[in-house]
């Protein structure tokens, strides 16, 4: 029997823009339903083991890859979405590339206003700047490196209180340390008459008369206004299940392509414990100054069966590696990627990602792999081990000539994603699929709200602007007084 | 159901290829949960997904046979590990995505599993070894 519910907005998503969303709207006094088509994680069954975790906070259990399956793609599933199980960074996105959003209209309220809605988000999520005892060897080398190389960095600020420093953030905190967006907003909009319904699908959304219909497999939702953030790569999805936006939804789309560079030291590093992505390596991040171009170097995943479902070579290279693992550091390439992936729906309803690195972005990967190699030699590593196929280790920075002349084609390079961003951006242009007010253009009252809304990649992890934006679209909103 | 039967014997001994060799410390696949945990994964795949790697197992099975006269899973664990390096730099995209396909989740589910952490250094998670005291959960309210 479909069950029906009523209220004033009905938010699809409960990951950091929908959260965000949710919990703005519920504050001042809306009558809110947060739909969630994923379970509620409780954190006391959280086992630290990536094959129990992986299939649990992740779309596909951690599978999903491009339609081509060059190269992963991952999101997370369930009440919080990705902010159940990413690191914990906590950075606002850099003021050029405001400014770049902002002149195509991509800002709901300009440059000023969303900087200071980030200084909000920042302090819901209790954001401080990891301690220096609290920089795990892995992150240490990075800043012994990036030293060494004169490449600026950054000591990252984290949402984590009391942390023991276990290290399994990225597959769900079983001491509720991280202040994920169950405790940044959802836990204080339940105080103020939020409802949230979990396992809770949706497959489209129909506009009629005054009111608007969601539906889901055994759910109906009427309400005066629908907020979608149900992620970059679904929110695409939905809209044109409902016959809802421009032909462009989802073109757009960016990923942060993650290049993987590891590193072997004399010392034990033991890359897995402690609190990751504590050191941001700036110096080659142009978008910092100029809006545009470059990559951030920063550790990357360390658990042992996502490391070796990475690591390059056969027999005795993926033994011999595996056999020194606690000597390994994890880095990699975050790219700001300016060229465009696509999503369109599967059959099946699951998205299908289209995306490889080409022109200046492949130029910008390899740039970064060989500046990250460089930077662990600098900090004593003996060999590096690279995502190339064709060149899976190098033993000194001589051995980096000719990074650029190696292919680069589909499975010639190991790649990942875990930041699918702007595949529907904001925007003043009659291009755009979004109005700078949040509602998605040829709607009437479904807006956006999630990080479908950047115009282009952000470039740093995408927390915190995603959060702003959420909570941007329902202050815009809630302005127009039109709920 | 045989085909999966067979798509599992091709995995481990595709397992075997990727990670064992002559100086091995790590425990042979066969004395692992490997094959168990492969199974979890194969099942955890979407349906085309899981379609694809049954047709990628077959076409390995088939390369096998035309270039050394015997089908993958019965195969010398070195030669099917030169097998699998040809296909990692085949000129055609469909040899090298299930190279990738195979590399991916051979490695993973035979690391995943705590009998190869010893040799790794890996002294795994923390609960029930080391105590932490863990804070209160958010409370959401009723999400019925």
């Amino acid at each position: 029997m479909t069950r029906e519910l009523r209220c004033q907005v009905c938010v699809i998503g409960s990951g950091a823009g929908g959260s965000a969303a949710a919990a703005t709207l519920a504050a001042a006094g809306r009558d809110v339903v947060l739909l969630e088509a994923g379970p509620h994680h409780d954190p006391s069954t959280f086992d630290q083991r990536e094959t129990t975790m992986m299939p649990r906070l992740f779309e596909d259990g951690g599978l999903t890859a491009t339609r081509d399956q060059s190269m992963a793609v991952m999101s997370g599933r369930g009440l919080g979405g990705s902010t159940v199980h990413n690191t914990g960074l906590a950075v606002p996105a850099p003021r050029p590339v405001l400014e770049r959003w902002a002149e195509g209209g991509g800002l709901p309220l300009g440059v000023e206003g969303f900087e200071a809605a980030q200084g909000e988000v920042m302090r819901r999520l209790g954001a401080r700047v990891v301690d220096d005892d609290e920089i795990n060897a892995n992150n240490r080398v990075l800043a012994d490196g990036a030293r060494a190389r004169g490449l600026e960095f950054i000591i990252a600020r984290h949402n984590r209180e009391r942390c023991s420093g276990c290290g399994y953030c990225m597959i769900g905190c079983a001491y509720n340390k991280k202040r994920n967006a169950l405790f940044a907003w959802l836990e204080g909009a339940v105080a103020n008459g939020l409802r949230i319904v979990v396992d809770a699908p949706v497959d489209r959304i129909l506009e009629r008369g005054d009111t608007t219909h969601v539906r889901g497999r055994d759910l109906q939702v009427q309400a005066e206004e629908v907020f979608i953030a149900a992620s970059a790569l679904r929110t695409p999805l939905l809209l044109r299940r409902s016959g809802l936006g421009l032909r462009s939804v989802g073109t757009n789309l960016r990923l942060h392509p993650f290049a993987p560079v590891a590193a072997l030291f004399d010392d034990r590093i033991a890359a897995w414990r402690g609190v990751p992505q504590s050191v941001l390596v700036t110096g080659d991040a142009r978008f910092f100054h100029g809006g545009r171009g470059g990559w951030i170097l920063m550790a990357g995943a360390a658990g042992p069966a996502a490391t070796a479902a990475f690591v390059p070579g056969h027999g005795r290279d993926v033994a011999q590696l595996m056999g020194r693992y606690e000597r390994l550091a994890f880095g990699g390439v975050l790219l700001h990627d300016e060229g465009c992936s696509s999503v369109r729906g599967r059959r099946d309803g699951r998205p299908a990602v289209k995306s490889w690195p080409r022109g200046e972005d492949r130029d910008g990967l390899v740039a970064g792999i060989r500046s990250l190699a460089e930077l662990y030699f600098a900090a004593g590593a003996r060999q590096v081990f690279l995502p190339f196929t064709r060149r899976p280790r190098v033993n000194s920075p001589a051995d980096l000539d000719g990074l650029e002349r190696l292919p680069f084609r589909p499975y010639d390079v190991t790649l990942s994603s875990v930041h699918p961003q702007a595949s529907v951006p904001m925007g003043a242009g009659r291009d755009a699929p979004v109005l700078p007010d949040g509602r998605v253009r040829g709607a009437r009252r479904v807006r956006v709200a999630d990080g479908s809304l950047f115009p282009g990649s952000v470039g740093v992890p995408p927390q915190v602007a995603i959060m702003t934006y959420g909570m941007l679209v329902a202050q815009v909103m809630l302005a127009e007084g039109s709920s | 159901m045989e085909s999966d039967h067979l798509m599992g014997r091709v995995l481990v001994a595709a397992t075997e290829a990727f990670v064992s060799s002559d100086d091995n410390h790590l425990p042979p696949v066969a004395d692992t949960a490997t094959a168990d945990r492969l199974a979890a994964l194969v099942s955890q795949l979407p349906p085309d997904q899981r379609r694809l790697l049954r047709m990628g197992t077959r076409a390995l099975q088939g390369i096998s046979l035309l270039r050394y006269g015997r089908r993958f899973h019965r195969l010398p664990t070195d030669r099917a590990r030169r097998l699998l390096q040809r296909l990692e730099r085949a000129p055609l995209k469909p040899l090298r995505r299930l190279h990738r396909v195979l590399k991916m989740l051979c490695q993973y589910a035979y690391f995943a599993g705590e009998e190869t952490w010893p040799a790794c250094g890996y002294g795994g998670p923390w609960l029930g070894r080391i105590d932490v005291a863990a804070d209160a959960a958010p409370d959401v309210g009723d999400l019925s």
